[in-house]
Protein backbone atom coordinates (compact mmCIF):
# COMPACT_ATOMS: atom_id res chain seq x y z
CA UNK A 1 0.00 0.00 0.00
CA UNK A 2 0.98 3.14 -0.82
CA UNK A 3 1.97 5.95 2.18
CA UNK A 4 0.23 9.42 1.37
CA UNK A 5 2.42 12.08 0.90
CA UNK A 6 0.70 14.99 1.57
CA UNK A 7 -2.39 15.78 3.51
CA UNK A 8 -4.23 18.62 4.79
CA UNK A 9 -5.95 18.70 7.80
CA UNK A 10 -8.06 21.18 9.93
CA UNK A 11 -7.66 21.79 13.65
CA UNK A 12 -8.29 24.16 16.51
CA UNK A 13 -4.94 25.59 16.28
CA UNK A 14 -2.28 24.71 13.55
CA UNK A 15 0.38 23.12 16.24
CA UNK A 16 -2.68 20.15 16.64
CA UNK A 17 -3.28 20.06 12.98
CA UNK A 18 0.71 19.74 12.74
CA UNK A 19 0.60 17.30 15.09
CA UNK A 20 -2.47 15.20 13.09
CA UNK A 21 -0.34 15.90 9.84
CA UNK A 22 2.23 13.71 11.00
CA UNK A 23 0.61 11.21 12.56
CA UNK A 24 -1.39 10.21 9.57
CA UNK A 25 1.78 10.57 7.50
CA UNK A 26 3.62 8.72 10.26
CA UNK A 27 6.73 11.12 9.77
CA UNK A 28 8.31 13.42 11.83
CA UNK A 29 8.22 16.87 11.29
CA UNK A 30 12.24 16.84 9.97
CA UNK A 31 11.05 15.25 7.14
CA UNK A 32 8.16 17.41 6.12
CA UNK A 33 6.92 20.76 4.73
CA UNK A 34 4.73 22.35 5.85
CA UNK A 35 2.40 25.34 5.11
CA UNK A 36 -0.50 27.10 7.04
CA UNK A 37 -3.77 27.50 4.51
CA UNK A 38 -5.16 29.27 6.98
CA UNK A 39 -5.00 30.79 10.75
CA UNK A 40 -7.20 29.71 13.44
CA UNK A 41 -10.19 32.90 13.83
CA UNK A 42 -13.21 33.84 15.18
CA UNK A 43 -16.03 34.53 12.03
CA UNK A 44 -19.23 36.48 12.42
CA UNK A 45 -20.18 33.70 10.63
CA UNK A 46 -20.86 31.76 13.78
CA UNK A 47 -18.32 28.88 13.25
CA UNK A 48 -14.54 29.68 14.38
CA UNK A 49 -12.40 29.23 11.49
CA UNK A 50 -10.03 26.53 12.30
CA UNK A 51 -6.35 26.02 11.24
CA UNK A 52 -5.45 24.70 7.87
CA UNK A 53 -2.27 23.33 7.10
CA UNK A 54 -0.75 21.44 4.51
CA UNK A 55 1.68 18.78 4.99
CA UNK A 56 4.25 17.59 2.44
CA UNK A 57 6.78 15.07 2.56
CA UNK A 58 10.21 16.53 1.49
CA UNK A 59 10.53 15.64 -2.09
CA UNK A 60 7.46 15.23 -2.87
CA UNK A 61 5.59 18.71 -4.10
CA UNK A 62 2.59 19.47 -2.97
CA UNK A 63 -0.28 20.17 -4.30
CA UNK A 64 -0.79 23.48 -6.32
CA UNK A 65 -3.97 25.37 -5.60
CA UNK A 66 -4.30 26.94 -9.16
CA UNK A 67 -5.23 30.23 -7.56
CA UNK A 68 -3.45 33.61 -7.76
CA UNK A 69 -2.16 35.11 -4.64
CA UNK A 70 -3.87 37.47 -2.45
CA UNK A 71 -6.74 35.49 -2.95
CA UNK A 72 -9.35 35.55 0.23
CA UNK A 73 -9.83 32.81 2.61
CA UNK A 74 -7.37 29.73 2.69
CA UNK A 75 -5.13 32.18 0.79
CA UNK A 76 -1.46 29.87 1.13
CA UNK A 77 1.35 31.32 2.07
CA UNK A 78 4.45 31.18 -0.33
CA UNK A 79 6.02 28.00 -0.50
CA UNK A 80 9.23 26.99 -0.64
CA UNK A 81 10.68 26.08 -3.66
CA UNK A 82 11.73 23.28 -3.33
CA UNK A 83 8.10 22.58 -3.92
CA UNK A 84 7.66 23.82 -7.15
CA UNK A 85 7.59 20.73 -9.42
CA UNK A 86 4.48 19.56 -10.28
CA UNK A 87 2.76 16.76 -8.13
CA UNK A 88 3.71 13.95 -10.72
CA UNK A 89 6.16 12.53 -8.61
CA UNK A 90 3.64 11.58 -5.39
CA UNK A 91 2.10 9.47 -8.78
CA UNK A 92 -1.13 11.54 -8.06
CA UNK A 93 -3.17 13.14 -10.62
CA UNK A 94 -2.69 17.41 -10.16
CA UNK A 95 -5.85 19.11 -9.89
CA UNK A 96 -7.27 21.35 -12.62
CA UNK A 97 -6.76 25.11 -12.37
CA UNK A 98 -10.13 25.76 -10.96
CA UNK A 99 -11.29 29.43 -9.85
CA UNK A 100 -11.98 29.94 -6.44
CA UNK A 101 -14.74 28.34 -5.95
CA UNK A 102 -12.87 25.08 -5.53
CA UNK A 103 -12.08 26.28 -2.45
CA UNK A 104 -15.25 27.38 -0.67
CA UNK A 105 -16.83 24.08 -1.81
CA UNK A 106 -14.29 21.92 -0.32
CA UNK A 107 -14.67 23.87 3.11
CA UNK A 108 -18.20 24.86 3.17
CA UNK A 109 -18.31 20.66 2.09
CA UNK A 110 -16.00 20.05 5.47
CA UNK A 111 -18.14 22.59 7.92
CA UNK A 112 -21.36 21.05 6.34
CA UNK A 113 -19.89 17.26 7.00
CA UNK A 114 -18.34 17.99 10.91
CA UNK A 115 -21.99 19.76 11.44
CA UNK A 116 -24.07 17.03 10.57
CA UNK A 117 -21.81 14.66 12.39
CA UNK A 118 -22.30 16.79 15.44
CA UNK A 119 -26.17 17.12 15.59
CA UNK A 120 -26.06 13.09 14.95
CA UNK A 121 -23.74 12.81 18.07
CA UNK A 122 -20.11 12.21 16.62
CA UNK A 123 -17.30 14.10 17.77
CA UNK A 124 -15.30 14.16 14.27
CA UNK A 125 -12.09 15.65 12.64
CA UNK A 126 -12.57 16.10 8.54
CA UNK A 127 -10.03 16.45 5.80
CA UNK A 128 -9.19 16.51 2.91
CA UNK A 129 -8.72 13.27 1.35
CA UNK A 130 -6.33 12.59 -2.43
CA UNK A 131 -7.48 10.95 -4.92
CA UNK A 132 -5.88 7.45 -5.90
CA UNK A 133 -7.72 7.12 -8.75
CA UNK A 134 -6.90 9.19 -12.23
CA UNK A 135 -10.13 11.59 -12.24
CA UNK A 136 -12.67 10.71 -14.97
CA UNK A 137 -12.33 13.63 -16.84
CA UNK A 138 -15.85 13.21 -18.18
CA UNK A 139 -17.22 13.94 -14.55
CA UNK A 140 -16.97 17.13 -12.59
CA UNK A 141 -13.81 17.31 -10.45
CA UNK A 142 -14.76 15.63 -6.91
CA UNK A 143 -13.99 17.40 -3.44
CA UNK A 144 -12.95 14.09 -1.64
CA UNK A 145 -13.04 14.11 2.19
CA UNK A 146 -12.29 11.58 5.12
CA UNK A 147 -13.80 11.62 8.66
CA UNK A 148 -12.09 10.73 11.34
CA UNK A 149 -12.52 10.47 15.25
CA UNK A 150 -13.29 7.48 17.51
CA UNK A 151 -15.74 4.59 17.07
CA UNK A 152 -17.23 5.51 14.31
CA UNK A 153 -18.12 1.94 12.46
CA UNK A 154 -21.82 2.89 12.97
CA UNK A 155 -21.11 6.11 10.29
CA UNK A 156 -19.94 3.31 7.25
CA UNK A 157 -22.71 0.47 7.92
CA UNK A 158 -22.75 -2.84 6.12
CA UNK A 159 -21.16 -2.47 2.87
CA UNK A 160 -20.38 1.01 3.38
CA UNK A 161 -24.36 1.55 3.21
CA UNK A 162 -24.38 4.02 5.66
CA UNK A 163 -21.91 6.10 4.34
CA UNK A 164 -23.32 6.23 1.35
CA UNK A 165 -26.60 7.34 2.50
CA UNK A 166 -24.40 10.26 4.78
CA UNK A 167 -22.70 10.96 1.47
CA UNK A 168 -25.83 11.63 -0.21
CA UNK A 169 -27.00 14.05 1.83
CA UNK A 170 -24.06 16.01 2.20
CA UNK A 171 -24.07 16.07 -1.77
CA UNK A 172 -27.51 17.51 -1.40
CA UNK A 173 -26.82 20.04 1.58
CA UNK A 174 -23.62 21.35 -0.09
CA UNK A 175 -25.28 21.53 -3.22
CA UNK A 176 -28.17 23.08 -1.94
CA UNK A 177 -26.02 25.95 -0.46
CA UNK A 178 -23.63 26.28 -3.57
CA UNK A 179 -26.29 26.58 -6.46
CA UNK A 180 -23.89 24.71 -8.60
CA UNK A 181 -22.77 21.29 -9.07
CA UNK A 182 -20.31 20.03 -6.78
CA UNK A 183 -19.90 16.10 -5.77
CA UNK A 184 -18.33 15.57 -2.80
CA UNK A 185 -16.44 11.88 -2.02
CA UNK A 186 -17.27 10.92 1.99
CA UNK A 187 -14.57 8.55 3.18
CA UNK A 188 -14.70 7.54 6.80
CA UNK A 189 -11.40 6.60 8.72
CA UNK A 190 -10.27 5.52 5.10
CA UNK A 191 -12.74 3.31 4.93
CA UNK A 192 -13.66 3.28 1.12
CA UNK A 193 -9.41 4.29 0.44
CA UNK A 194 -8.88 0.71 1.83
CA UNK A 195 -11.46 -0.90 -0.49
CA UNK A 196 -10.61 1.11 -3.24
CA UNK A 197 -6.49 -0.18 -2.96
CA UNK A 198 -7.89 -4.12 -2.38
CA UNK A 199 -9.99 -3.68 -5.35
CA UNK A 200 -7.48 -2.60 -7.42
CA UNK A 201 -5.66 -5.06 -6.68
CA UNK A 202 -8.15 -7.75 -7.30
CA UNK A 203 -9.46 -6.25 -10.82
CA UNK A 204 -5.96 -6.30 -11.91
CA UNK A 205 -5.66 -10.26 -10.82
CA UNK A 206 -8.34 -11.65 -12.14
CA UNK A 207 -7.49 -9.12 -15.37
CA UNK A 208 -4.59 -11.40 -15.78
CA UNK A 209 -6.51 -14.18 -15.13
CA UNK A 210 -9.14 -13.80 -17.51
CA UNK A 211 -6.76 -13.10 -20.33
CA UNK A 212 -5.26 -16.27 -19.63
CA UNK A 213 -7.41 -18.55 -19.48
CA UNK A 214 -10.06 -16.97 -22.19
CA UNK A 215 -12.89 -17.52 -19.15
CA UNK A 216 -14.92 -14.83 -17.86
CA UNK A 217 -15.18 -14.38 -14.19
CA UNK A 218 -17.80 -13.07 -12.04
CA UNK A 219 -16.54 -10.91 -8.85
CA UNK A 220 -18.89 -11.07 -5.44
CA UNK A 221 -21.92 -8.44 -5.42
CA UNK A 222 -21.06 -5.23 -4.57
CA UNK A 223 -22.29 -1.44 -4.16
CA UNK A 224 -22.43 0.89 -6.90
CA UNK A 225 -19.24 2.80 -5.62
CA UNK A 226 -17.15 -0.46 -5.62
CA UNK A 227 -18.60 -1.22 -9.51
CA UNK A 228 -17.95 1.88 -10.89
CA UNK A 229 -13.69 1.65 -9.23
CA UNK A 230 -13.99 -2.22 -11.09
CA UNK A 231 -14.67 -0.86 -14.70
CA UNK A 232 -12.50 2.52 -14.22
CA UNK A 233 -9.76 0.64 -13.20
CA UNK A 234 -10.12 -2.02 -16.53
CA UNK A 235 -11.58 0.39 -18.63
CA UNK A 236 -8.41 0.91 -20.71
CA UNK A 237 -7.33 -3.21 -20.84
CA UNK A 238 -6.90 -4.47 -23.89
CA UNK A 239 -7.53 -7.78 -22.94
CA UNK A 240 -10.70 -7.55 -21.02
CA UNK A 241 -14.38 -6.16 -20.69
CA UNK A 242 -16.42 -5.55 -17.93
CA UNK A 243 -20.53 -5.36 -17.18
CA UNK A 244 -22.46 -5.19 -14.67
CA UNK A 245 -25.42 -7.63 -14.50
CA UNK A 246 -27.82 -8.50 -11.40
CA UNK A 247 -30.53 -5.93 -9.40
CA UNK A 248 -30.44 -4.12 -6.43
CA UNK A 249 -27.98 -5.85 -3.74
CA UNK A 250 -27.06 -8.63 -6.22
CA UNK A 251 -25.65 -6.45 -8.64
CA UNK A 252 -22.44 -7.99 -9.59
CA UNK A 253 -19.21 -7.21 -12.16
CA UNK A 254 -18.29 -9.39 -14.52
CA UNK A 255 -14.67 -9.31 -16.20
CA UNK A 256 -14.63 -10.74 -19.75
CA UNK A 257 -12.07 -11.62 -22.43
CA UNK A 258 -12.51 -9.00 -25.04
CA UNK A 259 -13.02 -9.92 -28.59
CA UNK A 260 -9.92 -10.79 -30.66
CA UNK A 261 -8.76 -8.13 -32.66
CA UNK A 262 -10.50 -5.26 -30.71
CA UNK A 263 -7.17 -4.69 -28.43
CA UNK A 264 -6.52 -0.89 -27.11
CA UNK B 1 -34.50 13.17 22.55
CA UNK B 2 -33.81 16.90 21.66
CA UNK B 3 -30.81 15.67 19.92
CA UNK B 4 -32.83 13.42 17.25
CA UNK B 5 -35.18 16.47 16.42
CA UNK B 6 -31.84 18.37 15.64
CA UNK B 7 -30.79 16.03 13.30
CA UNK B 8 -33.83 16.34 11.22
CA UNK B 9 -34.07 19.73 11.68
CA UNK B 10 -30.41 20.43 10.53
CA UNK B 11 -30.72 18.58 7.13
CA UNK B 12 -34.63 19.63 6.57
CA UNK B 13 -33.16 23.46 6.89
CA UNK B 14 -30.69 22.74 4.60
CA UNK B 15 -32.44 21.33 2.26
CA UNK B 16 -35.80 23.68 1.87
CA UNK B 17 -36.42 27.53 0.31
CA UNK B 18 -38.41 27.78 3.42
CA UNK B 19 -36.58 27.20 6.70
CA UNK B 20 -38.99 29.08 8.63
CA UNK B 21 -41.35 26.17 7.33
CA UNK B 22 -39.88 22.94 8.91
CA UNK B 23 -41.01 21.71 12.16
CA UNK B 24 -40.05 19.02 13.96
CA UNK B 25 -41.61 16.98 17.25
CA UNK B 26 -41.05 13.90 18.50
CA UNK B 27 -42.30 11.94 20.84
CA UNK B 28 -41.15 8.89 23.11
CA UNK B 29 -42.46 5.64 23.88
CA UNK B 30 -40.11 3.39 25.61
CA UNK B 31 -37.27 2.51 23.31
CA UNK B 32 -39.31 4.24 20.29
CA UNK B 33 -38.53 7.62 19.10
CA UNK B 34 -41.38 9.24 16.65
CA UNK B 35 -40.47 12.03 14.72
CA UNK B 36 -42.71 14.01 12.78
CA UNK B 37 -41.27 16.69 10.16
CA UNK B 38 -43.14 19.39 8.92
CA UNK B 39 -42.26 21.52 5.64
CA UNK B 40 -44.41 23.85 3.32
CA UNK B 41 -46.46 21.52 1.45
CA UNK B 42 -44.62 22.93 -2.21
CA UNK B 43 -41.58 21.64 -0.49
CA UNK B 44 -42.47 17.98 0.52
CA UNK B 45 -40.45 16.70 -2.62
CA UNK B 46 -37.55 18.47 -1.42
CA UNK B 47 -37.22 16.12 2.24
CA UNK B 48 -38.60 13.17 0.24
CA UNK B 49 -36.94 12.87 -2.82
CA UNK B 50 -37.52 10.68 -6.02
CA UNK B 51 -38.51 7.57 -4.78
CA UNK B 52 -38.28 8.60 -1.78
CA UNK B 53 -34.42 8.60 -1.80
CA UNK B 54 -33.64 11.72 0.66
CA UNK B 55 -36.27 10.22 3.12
CA UNK B 56 -34.34 7.37 3.25
CA UNK B 57 -30.87 8.84 3.49
CA UNK B 58 -32.61 11.63 6.63
CA UNK B 59 -34.13 8.07 8.09
CA UNK B 60 -30.64 6.87 7.72
CA UNK B 61 -28.83 9.64 9.65
CA UNK B 62 -31.45 9.66 12.16
CA UNK B 63 -31.11 5.98 12.60
CA UNK B 64 -27.58 5.98 13.11
CA UNK B 65 -28.12 8.50 15.76
CA UNK B 66 -30.71 7.01 17.89
CA UNK B 67 -28.67 3.93 18.18
CA UNK B 68 -26.13 5.48 19.44
CA UNK B 69 -28.09 6.49 22.45
CA UNK B 70 -29.71 3.22 22.73
CA UNK B 71 -33.03 4.23 20.84
CA UNK B 72 -35.02 3.31 17.92
CA UNK B 73 -36.23 6.10 15.75
CA UNK B 74 -39.21 6.78 13.59
CA UNK B 75 -39.26 9.17 11.37
CA UNK B 76 -42.81 10.28 9.72
CA UNK B 77 -43.16 12.97 7.10
CA UNK B 78 -45.75 15.22 6.32
CA UNK B 79 -46.74 19.06 4.66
Amino acid sequence: MERRNSVEIQAISVDEAVRLALEQLGRTRDEVEIEVLAEPSNSAGGYDEEALVRVTVRGFASQPTGRPSGGRGFAPRPRPAASAPPAHLSGLPVEPDEPEEADEATALAMTITRDLLATMGFTVRVIRQRATLEPDPEEPPTIMLDVLGDDLGMLIGRRGEHLAQLQYLVNLLVNRRLGQWTRVSLDVEGYKRRREESLIGLAERVAKQVARSGRAIQLEPMPPNERRIVHLILRDDPNVTTESSGEGDLRRVAIAPRAAGRGA
Amino acid sequence: MEQLERVVQFIATGLVDQPEEVQVDSRRHGANVNLHLRVAPDELGRVIGRQGRIAKAMRTAVGIAAARQGVRANLEIES
